[in-house]
């Protein structure tokens, strides 16, 4: 590198230092906004597209018959009052939802939820945590959405119950009359009909009665969350599967220490998680210590908040490089990658910058699982070295493999 | 926002491609989950401070969301990414460029006050200003090339990917946007400095 080169790569270090929480700022802003007008968008093209093609059937219709003024969209009462688009709706009682052409939603206690849109044939009703039940008048065009957390039920004329609850990731549907079709994590479109229930949580389980393919085994194996199951083994005492010590045992409480943090040394995650994304994350990406930032991290990963578990190690990279655990952070993005060219990337950067750490051995043998598919030439190089370093470590042989 | 398993290997990133060329609601969740960073911050230094970069990157998103359809690689989506969003960045700074020759004034809708953030000290304010300013007169190409490799730290191949470039003409970018760069910083001390100072590692 020359010593130009070094000078911009200085000031190009300097500058995304100095912007790091600006970016952070946007990005979190994005993560809610993007997603949300991104689905309205999508809805809206394919509106406009439908709304296209029923103008230019309508300019040929209209010679031969009278054209018939469009339907209304629906309309619906919160309680006693009317309701609107968009408005959130949390009750600590149950309030039902009344629609204009007879169909009905009850909120359960402290459910929230928004109507999002409505047209003539149906609406889309948005939950974001507690319970609901439905009752949907069926008509050849109806079309309703509910989008329960992360899961989408879409719906043409049937009565079911449904829930999400955010801190324990879990979804219920239970259908009483007519069929859903149900979408989401761990679930692929699957159709859901009277009879049935699907209860979706970090414990993957199905309730009673026939769910002949909403089975653990129709899911897709690649989905199943790392939690904990009945039918698994605990974890090994002192390292877990990936390789990282798991949440440390519950320490004393130390004097101005978040709850969240407490929460995590006790073992609970997914509530310190929670409670880190309910309180504000930004803040505690920039005031938080290394070692916290990397307890947050490595608990998000765990319970599955790629996000905040990516967003934590990213800062812990930026604020703090240099130090051991900004490589222990490249070693959890490392982890946290969908793409094995990226993983290799990350446990590349944690080897170069802790060549002799405690997951050095762990890095390499991961390094090697994504060679053996996408690098075979790679692989063998790194074979050798991870057999010169740890002849008897546990990629040791599949590191012989590689040889062959 | 859906929650979704982080998936390894590049089997996961199979599956993943997979799940959003079929427009699933939780791939799509993930997809925001995971490049909204990267593309804020691909916007930022491609860009700098502007009142409309949440706006942009907005847009960025309803492209790139509108595309999936098209994705195969998973491998190749965070490069897919960065082109979109690179392409975006730059069909708008060709055209402010042709706008303001046009109108002779700036179109640049840099906040007046852009990097004033309780969060930046007055040297980082000075240097995010001072760095941008003399970005703004390069060619956007150029400018492009710079602030992907040195402020993203992209290597030399992912930039050429993002830009959709050769990497011999993205060397031929980046130093001729070193050369520029330097000929505009001689006259502000704080980009001297840094740009002069002994390398600390």
């Amino acid at each position: 590198m020359s010593a130009d080169d070094a000078g911009f790569r200085r000031l190009g270090r300097a500058v995304r230092d100095a912007q790091a929480p600006l970016v952070d700022a946007a990005a979190l802003a994005a993560r809610g906004v993007d997603e949300r007008s991104a689905r309205r968008s999508t809805r809206v093209g394919v509106g406009v597209v439908a709304l296209a093609a029923a103008l230019l059937l309508v300019v040929v219709g209209a010679l031969a018959v009278r054209i018939t003024p469009p339907a209304p969209s629906l309309g619906f009462e919160v309680g006693d009052r009317a309701g609107m688009v968009g408005e959130w709706v949390a009750n600590t009682a149950p309030v039902p939802l009344a629609f204009s052409d007879g169909s009905s939603v009850l909120l359960g206690a402290d459910t929230r939820a928004q109507v999002t849109n409505a047209t003539a044939r149906g609406a889309t009703v948005r939950v974001e945590r507690g319970h609901l039940s439905a009752s949907i008048m069926h008509a050849d065009t109806t079309a309703w959405t509910f989008e329960v957390g992360p899961y989408e039920v879409l719906v043409t004329g049937t009565r079911f119950d449904a829930s999400w609850d955010p801190v324990r990731q879990k979804f219920e549907l239970k259908l009483l009359e007519g069929s859903v079709v149900a979408s989401g994590p761990q679930l692929p479109r699957k159709r859901v009909v009277a009879g049935q229930q699907l209860d979706l949580s970090p414990v993957p389980q199905t309730v009673d009665r026939p769910l002949e393919a909403i089975t653990p085994e129709a899911l897709p194996s690649e989905a199943m969350p790392p939690g904990p199951s009945t039918t698994q083994e605990p974890p090994p005492p002192q390292t877990s599967r990936d390789g990282v010590s798991p949440a440390p045992p519950r320490s004393p409480r130390s004097p101005g220490e978040p709850t969240w943090v407490r929460s995590l040394r006790a073992g609970d995650e997914a509530d310190g998680v929670d409670q880190v994304e309910r309180s504000g994350l930004l803040k505690v990406l920039q005031g938080r210590t290394a070692k916290d930032l990397l307890l947050l991290a490595d608990a998000a990963r765990r319970v599955s908040h790629p996000a905040t578990s990516s967003a934590a190690y990213e800062a812990v990279r930026r604020r703090f490089p240099r130090s051991s655990e900004s490589a222990r952070a490249a070693f959890g993005l490392g982890l946290l990658q969908p793409s094995g060219a990226e993983a290799r990337r990350w446990f590349s950067t944690y080897l170069r910058e802790a060549p002799d750490g405690s997951l050095a051995r762990e890095a390499l043998g991961r390094m090697l699982e994504t060679q053996l598919t996408d690098e075979p030439l790679q692989a063998k190089d790194t074979a050798r070295r991870y057999l010169e370093r740890w002849p008897q470590g546990p990629h040791a042989r599949l590191a012989k493999k590689a040889l062959e | 926002m859906g929650q979704v398993v982080p998936l390894r290997g590049s089997d996961g990133a199979r599956t993943w491609a997979q799940r959003l060329s079929e427009g699933q609601p939780a791939a799509r969740a993930w997809f925001v989950q995971q490049f909204s960073h990267h593309v804020a911050s691909l916007v930022y230094s491609t860009l700098g401070s502007r009142t409309d970069h949440d706006d942009l990157v907005q847009q960025v998103f309803l492209e790139l969301l509108g595309s999936l359809s098209t994705v195969r690689d998973g491998e190749r989506l965070k490069g897919w990414v960065s082109q979109v969003t690179v392409n975006t960045c730059r069909t708008l700074l060709r055209r402010e460029r042709r706008g303001r020759w046009l109108r002779l004034f700036s179109s640049s809708e840099e906040a007046p006050e852009a990097w004033a953030d309780d969060r930046l000290d007055a040297r980082q304010v000075a240097l995010l200003k001072a760095t941008y300013s003399v970005l703004e007169g390069l060619d956007a190409d150029e400018r492009i090339a710079f602030s992907l490799h040195y402020l993203e730290e992209l290597s030399i191949d992912e930039t050429a990917t993002a830009m959709g470039l050769s990497t011999a003409t993205v060397k031929r970018r980046l130093s001729a946007a070193r050369e520029h760069f330097r000929e505009a910083a001689q006259s502000v001390p704080l980009l001297m400095e840094v740009l002069e100072a002994a390398d600390e590692r």
